[in-house]
C-alpha cells in the first residue's frame, strides 16, 4: 500500500477586492500632500505558514532591486490574515522615494517562503523531495508631478 | 581602612559609571496602562478614556465592485454590532463646455478625481479617479470629504477645481457638474522662458503652468516651452482661466532626471508677454564624499540627495543615489547660489544604527566634500508584560513616525519594528521625532495597543532611552455580521473591517487603529478590542 502523499504547499493569494487605493494614483509631490497608504489583504489556505512581506517602488524593473521595506504576517489561524500589509508614504519625510516628479511602480509582494530577490525557494522535505513556495504581488502605478498640493 | 580604601572607591566608581551608563527615562505622552485608570476606562494612546468614545468602524466591502469604504461612529457598543451597508456612494455629473453662451457637451475624454479624507476617521485619506468620453461621469467612492477636479485630457481647457468640497455618506450620489469656459473666452499667455541673457534652454525640456497664487489652484493645463532641443527658443502659450490677472507661473522640469531648477514668477496676464528667466545656474557636475558613523565605519547603501536653491533663484533636488561597501557616494548636482548652502541629506538604511544626517554644504563645483559622520540612532528599549505578570514575549513593536522635532526638524520614513523577546524587552533604533508606537500581539485573544512618545534631546544616545513598562490590556471580543444592501449577499465577504480611535494629541490627530479583520464566508466578523 503506497503511503499517503503529504500535503503540498498551496500558494498565498492578494486579495484584489480589499487593495486600496485604486490601481493608478496621481499626486503632487509637496510636503503638505496627503500620505499615501497603501494597503491589501492576504488569503493562504496553508493558515500555519509565516508569510514575508515586501515592497518595491521603482521607474524600471529590476528583478535584483532591494526591497524599500519587508515585514512579517505570523499565522493567525485564518486564511484570511486579520493583519493588513501596509505601506504609507509621507511627503514631509526626509526618505520618501516618491519625491521626485515621475511614474513609478509601487509593487507589493508577499510570499510563503524563503525569496532570494523574488524567487521564493523550495522547502525541503524529508526524504529529498521538496515542495515549491509561493511570491504573488501586486503593483499600483503612481504617477508624481513636481508642485504643491492645493489648499 | 586600607582594605576599605579601595572597595569605597570601587563602589564609588561602580556608582559613577552605572549613573553615566543609566539609560533617560521616556514616558508616553499620556498614561502607560490601564492601571492608570479608573474601572471601565482603558488607556489609549491619547490617554485613559471609555472603550465607546470616539471609537470609529470602517467598513471596505468589495473595492473591485465598486464598493469602498463605509465609516460608522457608533454611539453604544455591545458584544454583538451588526453592521449594515447602505449602497455605493457616488459622485456623478456632465462635462459641458460654453459655446455661444450656452452649455453643451464636452467632446473628447475628461478625467474627473476625487481627493479627501474620511469625515469620520480622521488620516484615512482617500481618493479615486475615473476617465470619462461620454461627456458624464459615475464615480463609486468612498464615504468622505472631497475636494472634485476634472481635466480635459486632449485639449487646452483649464482644469476645473470647485471651491466647495463634496461631503459623501453611505449610499449617497452627489451631483457636480463641470462646465469649461469657451475657448475663445481663455486669456492667452505667450511668453519667454529663457536662461539668464536671453539664451534659450537647451539642456532639458521644460514645462509651465499657471497656478492661482494663494491656493496654488491650476489655472490653466502644463504646457511646454520650447526647450530641450538645440533649436529651442524658449517660447510658450498658456491659455488660462477668463478673469484670471495675477497668476503664478510654475516652471518645472519635465523629467526628474533633468537638474534643471524649478521657478516660480508672479505674472500679470494683461501686462505685455512676460520673458521668464530662470537665470544661469549652470551645468551639473558632480561631487563626491564619504559616509560614516560615529565610529568611523563606513555607511553603505544610504540614500543621498542634494537639494537646494540655485543660481537664479530657483530650487532644485538632486537624484537619489547610494553610498557604497566603502561609505563613498557621488551625486550630480548644480552650484549652489551665491551667499546660500545645499542641504545634503543621508539616510541609511532602516536597519542602520546609523540616523538621518542633514548637512549644509557649499557646493561651488566639483569636488570631494571629505567626510559626513551620520548621527547614531538613538536606541530605544521597553519591556511588554501581560496582565498575569509574566513576560509578554513575540509582540511586534512598531514605531510611525508622526511628527518632527525642534532637534531635527526631518519626519523619518515609516517601517521600523522590533519582537519583544523572551523576557518581553524589546529595542528599537529611532531618529528623533514623535513616534506612535503600536504594540501587535501574535495572541489573536489580545488587543493591539498604541501609545505616543517623543524621542528627543537625549543626554546620551549611546545608552539610549528607556520607555515604562508597559502592561498589556485584556480583550473584549466583538462580533457581528456585516449585512450588504440591496444585491447579491456574497459582495461581502472577505469584507475588510476596521474598528479605529479618535486621536486628541495634538501631534496626530489621524485615528488609531484598534483592530482590523475580515468577514468570512458567511459575512461573520470578530475582532477583540481592549477592555478594563
Amino acid at each position: 500500500m503506497e503511503p499517503v502523499p503529504a500535503a503540498r504547499n498551496r500558494p498565498p493569494r492578494i486579495l484584489e477586492e480589499l487593495v486600496t487605493p485604486d490601481r493608478v494614483i496621481r499626486t503632487n509631490n509637496g510636503a503638505n500632500c496627503p500620505r499615501l497608504d497603501f494597503a491589501y489583504k492576504v488569503e493562504d489556505p496553508d493558515v500555519e505558514d509565516n508569510l514575508t512581506t515586501r515592497w518595491y517602488i521603482y521607474t524600471n524593473y529590476n528583478p535584483n532591486l532591494p526591497a524599500y521595506r519587508e515585514g512579517q504576517i505570523p499565522p493567525d489561524g485564518k486564511t484570511v490574515r486579520d493583519r493588513s500589509v501596509t505601506l504609507s508614504i509621507d511627503f514631509a519625510a526626509a526618505e520618501n522615494p516618491l519625491r521626485l516628479e515621475g511614474v513609478y511602480v509601487v509593487e507589493g509582494l508577499v510570499s510563503d517562503g524563503t525569496l532570494i530577490n523574488r524567487v521564493p525557494l523550495p522547502r525541503p522535505l524529508p526524504g529529498g523531495d521538496s515542495d515549491p513556495t509561493y511570491a504573488v504581488s501586486y503593483a499600483w502605478v503612481v504617477i508624481v508631478t513636481t508642485g504643491s498640493c492645493p489648499q | 581602612m586600607k582594605l576599605r580604601a579601595p572597595i569605597t572607591w570601587c563602589l564609588l566608581l561602580a556608582v559613577a559609571a552605572a549613573g553615566c551608563g543609566r539609560k533617560q527615562a521616556v514616558s508616553f505622552h499620556y498614561c502607560t496602562d490601564d492601571s492608570e485608570c479608573s474601572a471601565g476606562r482603558v488607556c489609549f494612546a491619547d490617554g485613559c478614556g471609555e472603550l465607546v468614545q470616539g471609537l470609529r468602524i470602517e467598513v471596505i466591502p468589495n473595492a473591485r465592485e465598486g464598493l469602498y469604504a463605509q465609516d460608522f461612529a457608533p454611539a453604544s457598543l455591545s458584544a454583538r454590532e451588526d453592521l449594515t451597508l447602505s449602497g455605493a456612494s457616488l459622485i456623478q455629473g456632465a462635462f459641458q463646455q460654453l459655446s455661444g453662451g450656452q452649455p453643451v457637451t464636452l467632446q473628447g475624454p475628461v478625467s474627473v478625481r476625487a481627493a479627501g479624507e474620511s469625515l469620520l476617521v480622521p488620516g484615512r485619506s482617500r481618493s479615486f479617479e475615473f476617465t470619462s468620453s461620454q461627456g458624464t461621469y459615475s464615480l463609486p467612492v468612498a464615504t468622505g470629504s472631497y475636494s472634485i477636479s476634472a481635466n480635459a485630457l486632449d485639449n487646452v481647457l483649464p482644469p476645473r477645481q470647485p471651491r466647495t468640497k463634496v461631503n459623501l455618506t453611505p449610499g449617497l450620489t452627489a451631483t457636480v457638474d463641470f462646465l469649461f469656459p469657451a475657448v475663445e473666452s481663455l486669456t492667452r499667455l505667450e511668453g519667454r522662458l529663457l536662461l539668464a541673457n536671453g539664451l534659450p534652454i537647451t539642456e532639458a525640456e521644460v514645462d509651465v503652468q499657471a497656478l492661482e497664487p494663494v491656493t496654488l489652484r491650476p489655472l490653466s493645463q502644463r504646457a511646454h516651452a520650447s526647450s530641450g532641443t538645440p533649436g529651442a527658443t524658449g517660447a510658450f502659450t498658456l491659455q488660462i482661466e477668463p478673469l484670471a490677472v495675477n497668476v503664478l507661473v510654475q516652471a518645472s522640469p519635465r523629467s526628474a532626471d533633468a537638474l534643471v531648477p524649478r521657478k516660480e514668477f508672479r505674472v500679470d496676464v494683461t501686462g505685455s508677454p512676460p520673458i521668464l528667466e530662470l537665470g544661469d545656474f549652470g551645468s551639473t557636475f558632480a561631487i563626491s564624499g564619504t559616509l560614516t558613523s560615529s565610529d568611523g565605519t563606513p555607511i553603505p547603501s544610504a540614500t543621498i540627495y542634494l537639494e537646494g536653491l540655485a543660481n537664479g533663484g530657483g530650487t532644485f533636488r538632486t537624484a537619489s543615489t547610494s553610498s557604497n561597501a566603502a561609505g563613498v557616494f557621488t551625486v550630480r548636482t548644480l552650484r549652489s547660489a551665491p551667499g546660500s548652502q545645499l542641504t545634503l541629506w543621508a539616510i541609511p538604511l532602516l536597519q542602520s544604527a546609523s540616523g538621518i544626517l542633514r548637512v549644509r554644504v557649499a557646493v561651488i563645483g566639483p569636488a570631494n566634500l571629505g567626510f559626513f559622520t551620520a548621527p547614531d540612532k538613538i536606541l530605544v528599549s521597553g519591556t511588554v508584560g501581560r496582565l498575569d505578570g509574566k513576560a509578554a514575549t513575540g509582540i511586534r513593536v512598531e514605531a510611525e513616525p508622526v511628527a518632527a522635532v525642534a532637534s531635527s526638524l526631518s519626519l523619518p520614513g515609516s517601517g521600523a519594528y522590533a519582537i519583544s523577546d523572551q523576557n518581553g524587552e524589546f529595542r528599537i533604533r529611532l531618529d528623533p521625532a514623535v513616534y506612535r508606537l503600536d504594540f501587535l500581539p501574535s495572541d489573536p485573544q489580545l488587543p493591539r495597543l498604541s501609545r505616543f512618545v517623543t524621542i528627543d534631546n537625549v543626554e546620551d544616545p549611546s545608552q539610549g532611552v528607556q520607555i515604562q513598562p508597559l502592561t498589556l490590556s485584556s480583550g473584549r471580543r466583538i462580533t457581528g455580521t456585516v449585512f450588504s444592501p440591496a444585491g447579491p449577499t456574497n459582495m461581502v465577504t472577505h469584507a475588510s473591517i476596521r474598528f479605529y480611535r479618535l486621536s486628541t494629541d495634538p501631534a496626530s490627530t489621524a485615528a488609531v487603529l484598534l483592530a482590523e479583520t475580515v468577514t468570512d464566508s458567511q459575512n461573520n466578523y470578530s475582532v477583540v478590542l481592549p477592555t478594563h
